[in-house]
Order: C-alpha cells, then structure tokens, then sequence
C-alpha cells in the first residue's frame, strides 16, 4: 500500500489550487479537497495551515486514500 | 436493526440496553423510555415495502455491533463546534437538526468554518413535520438519555468504535449538473438573489421567472468531484429572492440540475446500484414527494425521508448513508 505524502509534497498543492483532479471514493475526501480548495482561494496565506490539515486528513483514512492518491502524486 | 417497528418494541430494545437512533412522530417519541438513544421527529418513512407516512411507529435503527461506547448531548448554537470537536478520535456523530429553527441554519452556514469538520465521520438528518402541521407545531429533536425534546438545539450521539474498523458516509445523488447556464452567487445564504449568470450580473429571482426553472430540480454545483443539491424552496416575490433549503455558498459556480426522464426510476436504480446495507441511512423528503415514492414499490435502502440530510454538510434531495469499514 502507498503512503501518504509529506505536506512539502506538490500533490497537495495541485489539489488545493485545482490543478490536480480526482474524485475519491471516499465521499469525505472530497469535500475535505473542496473545502481546503475555497480555504486557500480565500487565503491563500493560511496554505502551511490548510495543507496540514488535509495531510492529517489523508494520514487517518491512509488505508481508504492512499492508493488513489498516490496515482495523482 | 432499520426498520418501523411500535412503541413498545422499540421501549423493549431500549430497555435492554440498546444504542438506539429513533425517528418518529412526537406524540410516539414522547412515549418512549429513557436510555441511550436519540431521535427526531419525521412521519415519512421509506420502508422495504414502499414509502409510508406513519404517526404511530418508530422508525428505529440500531447502531452497529461494533459501537464500543456511545454520549448523547443537546447542543445549542453558541457550541455548535462541539459536533466535530467533542467528537470521539476513533469513531462517529449521528446528529439531527430541528428542521425550520435557528440552529438549522447556524449548522448549515457555520459548517464551513468548523475546526477539522472532516476529522470524524458526522452523519445526520433535519427533523421534520406531517406537512399539514406546518406552521401548527415545531419539528423537534430528543437526548433519549434524558427525554428531553428540543426545537433550538440539535441532539449528537457520539460513537466510539474500535481500532480496524471506520465509519464512511456516502450519499446517492441521482443529480448532475445539466448543461445550462453557470450561476454564481455574490453571497452565501438560504436565498439567491444578487449573483452573475454565464459571467453577466444579474437577479435570481428575476432570472427564474423569466425562464421558468422547474423547482423540483435542484441547483448542483461539483465540490471536487461531488455533485452537491441546493434545492428550491419558494419564489418570494415580496423579497424578491429565491429561497433554498440549503444555503448556496459565494463564489460557487452552480448549474440546475439535468432532467430526470423518470424521477422514481432514477432514484430507485441508483440506490439498487449501490449494492450495499448500510449501518444508517436517510433519504430526502423531496425525494420522497417528488419520486412519487409513497406506497409505491419496495424501497432498497430503508430510512426516515427528512427534511434536509447531513453528510458532514447540509444535503438536500439526497440520500446519505453511513458503513462501517474493516481496514
């Protein structure tokens, strides 16, 4: 299985600033994805804050998340 | 356990100890025991056998085996974060909302803004109303634990579950976006009227007049691949505003839903096409009035048909569910 990315890593950046697409299976991941995404339109210099808190999102349903993540990083 | 069942069958699960989610209509709440439970008042239910309106049995869904421990608690608005942030590490809230009050919309805007809202599953349901009692009597929610009804504050049950096993929620949304014109809103709010139309400024309600939008077809707007509902609720023409019984969110494009060719049949495949049980699940009442659903034919998925769901956010026309998964 795939391991969660650190929050240096530039998936999390293509996901919040849309870049990068991919609908989960996981409903929460998301709207956690949405949510972070209109987070960081807002303002944009909380991105440290809304990448961490989506990496500890990642990093709790690792086992849901991971793989699909892993084939957008 | 997800199924209608009389008073005093459910008085007997709840006397034997069992962690309980109860809706029904409040006369037949107000004649159940105390214990752990919570529950909300609805009399339209999506039964096995078709949908039904029932004002005597409870709907009652018993929370999985694998709960290890469970609180129940009435929030009011000023602790309204307490839903996330009081919410066990490893486990779920199952909220209900008193559907037409205060806090109903605090949650549904205040949401947006709730530390870590994604931490811990919450899944729920908007208390409702027979609808020929609007207007006469309040939808209401109850701390089991207490007895205690409420129409300012929402009731959370909050589940513990063990290591290896997480709560997921998952709606079925039989909507998409159709391909008409983009509406962006200037505010977030329950109503739409200052906003921009494929780029130009314009006024909602004047827009739905002017091209007559069918109601019954929800606005959707796509969070990251998820196709959220904000449904209709009324033309105002002495506001001069569109109500919605969801709030549209600013700066969010959305697009009226693509038509149903058959509403029911829709909505029945695609719950059919989930091939699932889940351990929780609601259904909207819009679906249920508009799906033609009472009476009709069996129901695959079985629940209380609400006044608005909760998939950590305020759904409408939507089925939400909740599963336990071993990992």
């Amino acid at each position: 299985m795939a391991t969660i990315p650190t929050a240096s890593h530039p998936v999390w950046e293509r996901l919040i600033t849309g870049t990068a697409t991919h609908k989960f299976s996981l409903f929460a991941a998301n709207m956690a994805i949405d949510q972070a995404k209109r987070q960081y339109k807002e303002k944009p210099g909380d991105k440290a804050a809304i990448v961490k808190s989506l990496v500890e999102f990642f990093d709790k349903y690792s086992k849901l998340t991971a793989d699909e993540l892993a084939s957008i990083s | 356990m997800n199924k209608l069942v009389s008073v005093s069958d459910a008085n007997a699960l709840i006397d034997a100890g069992r962690r309980l989610h109860i809706a029904g209509d409040e006369v037949a709440l107000r004649l159940l025991h105390r214990g752990s439970w919570i529950g909300g008042t609805i009399p339209y239910f999506l039964t096995p056998d078709g949908g039904v309106v029932d004002r005597e049995n409870v709907f009652v869904t018993e929370l999985p085996v694998e709960v290890s421990a469970v609180s129940t608690e009435l929030i009011d608005v000023a602790h309204l974060t307490e839903v996330s942030t009081e919410a066990p590490p490893h486990g779920f809230s199952l909220v209900i909302l008193p559907g037409m009050s205060a806090i109903h919309a605090e949650y549904a805007l205040a949401v947006e803004h709730i530390p870590s809202l994604f931490a811990s599953p919450i899944v729920g349901w908007v208390a409702g109303i027979h609808l020929s009692d609007l207007g006469k009597v309040s939808p209401k929610v109850i701390d089991g634990a207490s007895g205690e009804l409420a129409d300012d504050r929402l009731v959370v049950m909050h589940a513990t579950l063990p290591e290896g096993v997480v709560a997921t929620v998952g709606i079925v949304n039989v909507f998409t976006q159709g391909d008409g014109d983009s509406i962006v809103f200037d505010q977030t709010g329950f109503s739409g009227k200052a906003c921009t139309i494929n780029g130009k400024a314009a006024d909602f309600l004047d827009y739905a007049r002017r091209t007559d939008l069918d109601l019954k077809l929800p606005l959707v707007a796509n969070h990251a691949g998820e196709m959220i509902n904000v449904s209709f609720q009324a033309l105002d023409d002495a506001e001069g505003i569109v109500k919605f019984y969801a709030p549209v969110l600013k700066g969010v494009e959305y697009r009226q839903a693509a038509p149903l060719a058959d509403y029911r049949t829709a909505l029945i495949s695609a719950i059919e096409g989930m091939h699932f049980s889940p351990a929780f699940s609601c259904n909207c009442i819009l679906n249920y009035l508009y799906g033609g659903l009472e009476g009709q034919q069996p129901i695959p998925v079985p629940g209380p048909a609400t006044f608005g769901e909760v998939g950590y956010v305020l759904l409408n026309q939507t089925l939400v569910y909740m599963s336990l998964v071993k990992i």
